[in-house]
């Protein structure tokens, strides 16, 4: 049940908070916040899994629950090195707030995904040039934009000896980006039916 | 696709077995979500409680002697 006393979390909240606004007066909200803003990235990651895989309805219907699941499924797996990887440099930053500004960065790379989900899905039924490296291309598109979201996110928490925070935001993506390559080809196919090169994991790069 | 020289049953096993720890983590966060909320209530209680103290002093003393 929603609290009475305090107003619900609300979208414009956490775009607020998503673009470098204040952050929650109490660590309870900024958990709700985080939850919320990690649950929204999952469906705006479902949304563009529907345009990644509508050269099937059934492709389509997977997509919905595979590409949120290897998201979350990473941002598990990275997590805890992140948080390890604070201590051990003892970074001021507390370990909700890197959980925090983590979720908050998903939400803005989800949010890039789903912006460029139409302009996926109709390249991938239009032309057979540009729809697997314009899917691609949105992925890594969302990648970059989470990660300096992430950065700016954890700057601005701490304005003074960021050095071991932004280690550990590093080692995070770092973890976050080898996770998701070998969950993605596990999930495989996701992007059409005629596979992506990542589809082999890391030892299907061509290094 | 095979990984690792896995077969395509191994590897839907994987997944299955991965996508259960999915849900799990997803449940997980729903209860978070609900115990941070309850928590939230909770401190705007004890805020609303600690400002009509601070407003009125009075009354909380003869309520605190009065039981």
């Amino acid at each position: 049940m929603q609290s009475t006393l305090e107003p619900p979390i609300a979208f414009s909240q956490l775009m607020n908070l998503t673009c470098g606004g204040e952050r929650p007066a109490s660590r309870a909200r900024e958990t709700m916040l985080s939850v919320y803003a990690l649950a929204i990235g999952l469906v705006l990651a479902a949304v563009w899994g529907v345009a990644a895989g509508s050269s099937s309805a059934e492709l389509a219907l997977a997509d919905l629950y595979k590409v949120p699941m290897v998201i979350l499924l990473s941002a598990v797996t990275a997590l805890p090195a992140g948080l390890v990887a604070l201590r051990l440099t003892n970074a001021k930053l507390g370990g909700l707030e890197l959980a925090g500004a983590f979720a908050t960065s998903i939400f803005g790379g989800t949010l890039v995904l789903a912006t460029l989900a139409p302009l996926v899905a109709i390249y991938y039924h239009t032309s057979a040039k540009a729809g697997v490296p314009l899917a691609l291309g949105s992925v890594f598109t969302a990648l970059a934009t989470a990660s300096l979201l992430f950065a700016r996110a954890v700057s601005r928490r701490m304005p003074a000896q960021r050095g071991g925070s932004l280690l550990a935001v590093v080692i995070l993506v770092a973890i976050f980006l080898a996770a998701l390559l070998q969950f993605v080809a596990l999930a495989s196919p996701i992007i059409g039916v005629h596979g992506t090169p990542l589809e082999g994991g890391f030892d299907g790069l061509r290094l | 696709m095979s990984l690792a020289g896995h077969d395509e049953h191994y590897l839907h096993v994987v997944w299955t077995i991965v996508s259960v720890v999915g849900i799990v983590l997803g449940v997980a966060l729903a209860v978070l979500y609900r115990r941070a909320a309850r928590r939230a209530e909770t401190e705007a209680i004890e805020r609303i409680l600690a400002e009509e103290e601070d407003s009125n002093p009075r009354g909380h003393h003869v309520s605190q002697r009065h039981g």
